[in-house]
């Protein structure tokens, strides 16, 4: 039987221009109007994921007008815009959101980008959905009158349970939750406080699910990147990934082709991973304009299996190619022959470790 | 980091707070938890009870109960499992359960699924499974029924087994007894030779015994899926309905029917039904029982008998034939229906021998009698033949057959047999008979033959008509009549018959045994066999030759009649030319007296020799019609002989022919017309002076026998060849080339001649040696010798000059009324001359004639109305009126005197004899 390693992509793939023309014209994402572009988005993005051989595939986040990290909460009446500023290192920011009342509840959840997905494709869908960490950060420093931080945090939970438990029961192949403020936590707080009460709360959520579902789900970190840029790669993994693998997840999907000592790395994943778990390692850095070719891929691949049990191996991009939908740095031709590099060059390690 | 303290520093302070709730959030959740567990710690001591509960219960319970784990191995035993299976629990627990829980099939004896596998197979419930037997650890057999069920995890998946099972044995015993008792039943069910169902309260049927199902001709399973009404003849239905809606209505316990069903393969069963209702301890009805009984055959022979009978009966009656039967106990007669309309019986009659005996037909009753008592004495059947008189008078003709019944004592005690009323037959038998003796005796040959022309039948004219005799030609060749020259006429006629075309009066000749031939006038029938094919003919021949004879003679009639006319015409001709110039020599100025004499004289023998032709002509026309009579009257012959002599004294004369006459010496006087008997000797001596050449001999010799007067004319004359001998007294007959028509005459003489003779009762006879060697003419008369009238003396002198009379002559021919009148001036009588009927009767007035001369067919008035004027008006009778007219019959004369005329004279009239007329008017 021939050896597989699996694949997968992290998520979000650069709009197509005309779409992301037409959210600028409109001013905002729901407008009805868009639902054509959508759907011409969603197919052609399908139909060329299909194209490069990946065995599982995903929308691209093309209706995730904004971004990655506030999908759930655009339009929501009690949301301010002048929430935290998260800096990045090529010097922008984006900023959060503001919870001004409670109760907290999302204005849509991922399921629906599944649904609509599924009609357009017969291949394995993932879908990936924020994180309760990330969205915790909506809560402003001040108390919120009338709605304790307590009670927002229980409300969290329990949307992020809702919006996971949808997707598997839609018959998501995986659902990936983005932690990708892992990195930004410590580099806040290094005291790593912070990252615990995280990883605290992420797994809250999770524990909700059994171990059977919980080997579906997935916990993506990476340092953030947007325009070509991160906002925590200069934190080093070290402090982080004995914390991650602590999350009750089946998976993890770990950006590693963009990191300088990916051997340390790879060494501490070995050392942290739990029998339970599948660890996915970044082969493909999406901030790199350059297109990996597939023997990079593979020696990424075959560099990696040093480390760690192919039964628990995995290969995926660092991050995903437009995490904030007006992000233009890479095409969407590149981050498909980027994706083909990877299916093509994880196949070519399976075929190596195989002496073939 | 490029961001401001500020914003991070704000960022973090937030996060951290948030960990307070995350805390919150968690230690909530492990409270939950911890409630989780408590829970579920509850739920196992519950579920520890519950288990303990069900191990006591499934211990004490009379069911064995095994349980496995996924892989099939006992995890659990109760007791009774225990015992049943010879495996203690501690043993059993563990092993695989086929080891511990082995059952066969209860017939077969093969192991039997475990129904463990079956759970683990479908993931279901199995059900109790029966017949089987559970073969125990020491081989011990227990019959048992088991049921298994899936034990299913929390997910719903099965993780292992329960078997339920339990010993049947007293079960299966008591199964067996009621199975026993059922086939029992069962077996008297299906044997009862009726048919037994029981059938729903729908009309379902739900249960059938064999005979019912043979019956019908349905298997079980096929009536199981039916109810009465598909198998219950349409024409029973309504009643069968009407029956079962009483019965379940409550009316009565059931009924009994006899009706017929429909078998599967379509033929007819009669039944005698009886269905009962069935109630539940309620009282409510819930099935039916029928009992059905085929009676088809019972049917069948009561139909057969009434067929039978009615079949006999027709059969009877088809061959016209009455069954009756004779009693001589009670001497009743019972008859068929129509024997008695034979006998012209009442219906209703009781009818006795004693009322038979008197319509027998006597000449036939001891004949009857007589065969009956042999019969009877003989013991064997008779058969008679007799007439009955029934009271209409008809006369009937029946054929009794019978035979006599006897008692043990040999007593006759009755008589039975048929009758036959055999009128037709007789009749066809008479017919026949006669048809034969027609045949037999007709003059005509009727002969019959097949298609290839053996004669086959050949009666008694045949015999005679071709000389052969019937044993002769029976057999023969139909050619043996047929003329060699006609060979092929039997071909032709066979092809007419084979088309269908009948041949009647088909003129031929045929040949006589003798060679001679005749002439046949042929009718020829087809005669066909049974399929309708010609197989021969018959033949009807009638012997035409005389007819052919007297058709040839009607020919040469009609050639002689022709022949005549163009005579007549002739003779008619020839005198008016001398008329017509005598005439023209009278009428010229410059004629002299003598040429004026003797045109006179000319024009006036031409009209008596026209008058004699056509007093012939209406002679022989009496003749022939027999309206000629004699006015008979003792003659003297001589004066008979004188006269004809003086009448043809002139033509002997012309000829200067020698005459002599031979008469007896003494007056012979006898009975004759004299005038009509001297008529026909001036014919005959006419005759031979006309054909005897000049300066030749013609005597006339009478001679006087016992009872004839015998007279004969010779001469010496062109004779009469042989053939023509024959043939000179007929009518319009002359003597071809012989007789030289110069000499004119109709060539009726002869014939009138022959008249006149033969209404003397005589004959009259012509022999002559052949051409050129003269005649005889011989005329033969009765000699009668009874005075019937004064002997009239003959005399031919001129009558002397009348006295003047006024004469009115009424004529629309002006020449004869102008010739007539001129004549009578000249006699010295007063006449007046009119033209039409009114003049003539305004002339009756104005002249007041004495005589009339009136001729009949004139224009305005006729002659007849003309005179009953006259007759009426005021001369009345004082006028003699005499009638002048061409219609000479005798009615003519007869309705002129109907109509007051006095006289009748023909034109054209002999002026003497009017003259003497008016002058014995005159006297009168």
């Amino acid at each position: 039987m021939p050896l597989r390693i699996p694949t997968e992509p992290i998520g979000s793939i650069p709009r197509p221009l005309s779409l992301v023309e037409a959210i600028r014209v409109c001013g905002a994402g729901l407008d009805p109007a868009l639902e054509a572009e959508y759907d011409k988005a969603i197919r052609d993005t399908l139909r060329r994921f299909e194209e490069t051989g990946s065995p599982v595939v995903t929308d691209g986040e093309q209706r995730k007008y904004h971004n990655f990290w506030t999908y759930t909460v655009e339009g929501l009446p009690n949301l301010m815009p002048d929430g935290f500023k998260i800096p990045f290192a090529a010097g922008h920011t984006r900023r959060m959101p503001r919870l001004t009342a409670g109760p907290f509840r999302y204005k849509r959840y991922a399921d629906t980008y599944l649904e609509q997905a599924k009609k357009h494709t017969d291949k394995p869908l993932k879908q990936a959905v924020i994180s309760p960490s990330a969205m915790s950060l909506l809560y402003p420093n001040e108390e919120i009158p009338g709605y304790s931080r307590e009670a927002f945090i229980d409300d969290l939970l329990n949307e992020h349970v809702r919006e996971v438990r949808s997707c598997l029961d839609k018959g998501a192949a995986k659902v990936q939750i983005d932690f990708t403020e892992g990195r930004l936590a410590l580099k806040a707080d290094p005291t790593g406080a912070l990252l615990s009460g995280f990883i605290d709360l992420n797994n809250l959520g999770l524990r909700r699910f059994t171990r059977d579902e919980r080997s579906r789900l997935g916990v993506h970190t990476c340092p953030g990147g947007d325009q070509d840029s991160t906002h925590s790669a200069d934190v080093d993994y070290a402090g982080l990934l004995p914390g991650l693998f602590q999350l009750d997840a089946g998976n993890f999907y770990i950006a590693l082709a963009g990191e300088k000592d990916r051997r340390r790395i790879l060494r501490i994943i070995s050392e942290q991973l739990r029998p339970e778990q599948r660890v996915f390692v970044g082969v493909i850095s999406p901030i790199d304009p350059r297109v990996e070719t597939a023997e990079e891929v593979r020696d990424r691949v075959l560099e990696a299996a040093e480390f760690i049990p192919l039964e628990q191996l995995g290969t995926t991009d660092d991050c995903g190619f437009s995490p904030f939908s007006d992000d233009q740095s890479t095409t969407r031709d590149t981050a498909f022959e980027k994706i083909r590099a990877r299916v093509r060059g994880t196949e070519l390690a399976a075929l190596a470790i195989q002496g073939k | 980091m490029v961001a401001d303290d500020d914003e991070a520093r704000a960022l973090r302070e937030s996060a951290l707070k948030n960990i307070d709730g995350i805390l919150a959030a968690r230690r909530k959740a492990e409270r939950d938890l911890l409630a989780a567990k408590d829970e579920v710690e509850l739920r196992t001591i519950e579920l520890r009870e519950q288990r303990e509960w069900f191990a006591v219960t499934l211990s004490s319970i009379g069911d064995g109960v095994i349980a496995t784990d996924r892989a099939g191995r006992v995890t659990f035993m109760n007791p009774v499992a225990e015992r049943m299976t010879g495996w203690p629990a501690p043993e059993g627990v563990g092993q695989p359960l086929e080891t511990v829980f082995c059952i066969v099939n209860e017939d077969t004896g093969t192991t039997a699924e475990n129904p463990v596998a079956q759970v683990f197979r479908t993931g279901q419930v199995v059900g109790l499974a029966n017949y089987t037997t559970l073969v125990g650890r020491d081989g011990t057999r227990t019959p048992v029924e088991d049921s298994a069920a899936p034990i299913q995890n929390a997910k719903g998946e099965v993780t292992g087994a329960v078997m339920v099972f339990h010993d049947v044995t007293r079960r299966r015993r008591a199964e067996t007894a009621l199975r026993e008792s059922e086939e029992r039943l069962r077996a008297v069910f299906d044997q009862v030779p009726v048919g037994i169902a029981v059938i729903g309260l729908d009309t379902r049927i739900e249960q059938a015994n064999r005979r019912f199902v043979e019956i019908l001709g349905y298997s079980l399973e096929e009536l199981r899926q039916m109810n009465f009404t598909n198998f219950t003849h349409p024409d029973d239905l309504a009643i069968t309905r009407e029956h079962v809606e009483r019965l379940r209505d409550g009316h009565g316990k059931g009924y009994t029917l006899e009706k017929r069903y429909i078998r599967k393969d379509g033929a007819l069963v009669w039944s005698r039904t009886a269905v009962e209702i069935l109630r539940d301890t309620q009282g409510q009805p819930h099935q039916y029982v029928g009992i059905i009984e085929d009676i088809t055959a019972r049917k069948r022979a009561e139909d057969e008998l009434v067929t039978g009978s009615k079949r006999l009966r027709l059969a009877l009656e088809a061959g016209k034939l009455s069954d009756w039967s004779w009693d001589t106990s009670t001497d009743i007669v019972t008859m068929a229906p129509h024997m008695k309309a034979l006998y012209e019986l009442p219906p209703e009659q009781v009818v006795k021998a004693e009322d038979l005996r008197p319509l027998l037909e006597i000449e036939d009753a001891e004949e009857t009698r007589g065969e009956t008592s042999r019969a009877v004495a003989e013991r064997r059947p008779f058969s008679l033949e007799y007439r009955i008189n029934p009271p209409s008078g008809k006369k009937i003709w029946v054929a009794a057959r019978g035979q006599a019944e006897y008692d043990a004592n040999g007593a006759v005690t009755g008589m039975v047999g048929v009758l036959q009323n055999i009128t037709e037959e007789k009749e066809a038998d008479l017919a026949l008979r006669r048809y034969a003796a027609l045949v037999e005796s007709s003059a005509d040959a009727i002969i019959s033959k097949t298609r290839s022309g053996v004669i086959t039948t050949w009666n008694r004219g045949a015999e005679g008509m071709f000389g052969f005799t019937a044993a002769e030609a029976i057999g023969s060749s139909i050619l043996i009549l047929i003329p060699d020259t006609l060979a092929g006429e039997e071909a032709t006629i066979l092809a007419r018959l084979n088309r269908g075309e009948r041949i009647e009066h088909y003129e031929t000749l045929r040949r006589r045994k003798d060679g001679t031939f005749l002439n046949v006038s042929l009718s020829v029938s087809p005669i066909r066999g049974p399929n309708g094919k010609i197989i021969g003919a018959s033949k009807i021949a009638r012997d035409i030759t005389r007819q052919k004879e007297v058709e040839r003679a009607l020919r040469e009639t009609d050639q002689r009649k022709d022949e005549f006319l163009a005579t007549l015409a002739h003779e008619l001709r020839n005198p008016l030319a001398p008329i017509r110039q005598a005439a023209m020599v009278s009428q010229s100025p410059n004629a002299t007296e003598a040429q004026k004499r003797w045109s006179h004289g000319v024009i006036s023998r031409q009209v008596q020799h026209m008058a004699l032709l056509l007093d012939d002509l209406l002679d022989i026309s009496r003749i022939t019609r027999g309206t000629l009579e004699l006015r008979t009257e003792m003659t003297e012959l001589s004066a008979v002989v004188d006269a004809a002599v003086e009448t043809a004294h002139p033509a002997i004369d012309a000829r200067r022919h020698t005459f002599t006459l031979e008469l007896p010496q003494k007056p012979v006087h006898f009975v004759a017309d004299p005038l009509r008997l001297s008529q026909v000797l001036a014919n005959l001596l006419t005759n031979a002076a006309k054909y005897t050449d000049p300066e030749g001999s013609i005597c006339l010799r009478a001679s006087l026998g016992d009872d004839f007067i015998t007279i004969s004319v010779v001469d010496t004359g062109v004779g009469i060849p042989r053939d023509a001998l024959e043939n000179v007294f007929a009518m319009f007959s002359q003597v071809k080339a012989t007789y030289d028509r110069s000499e004119g005459g109709l060539g009726i003489g002869l014939s009138l001649s022959r008249g006149l003779v033969q209404l003397h009762g005589g004959t009259i006879e012509a022999k002559s040696a052949g051409p050129g060697k003269g005649s005889e003419f011989i005329v033969r008369l009765p000699r009668k010798v009874r005075a019937q009238g004064p002997v009239k003396q003959v005399t031919g002198g001129t009558a002397k000059k009348a006295p003047s009379r006024r004469v009115l002559v009424a004529d629309d021919n002006r020449d004869a009324a102008e010739t007539l009148a001129m004549l009578l001036s000249m006699e010295g009588h007063n006449v007046e001359m009119v033209h039409d009927g009114h003049a003539a009767l305004e002339a009756i007035e104005s002249f007041q004639p004495e005589i009339a001369l009136l001729d009949i067919g004139m224009p305005g008035l006729n002659g007849y109305e003309l005179a009953k004027r006259i007759r009426q008006g005021s001369l009345g009778r004082a006028v003699s009126l005499i009638a002048v007219t061409g219609w000479g019959q005798d009615n003519d004369k007869a309705q002129a005197l109907a109509a007051g005329f006095n006289h009748h004279f023909t034109k054209p009239v002999e002026p003497e004899r009017l003259i003497e007329l008016l002058r014995s008017e005159m006297k009168s």
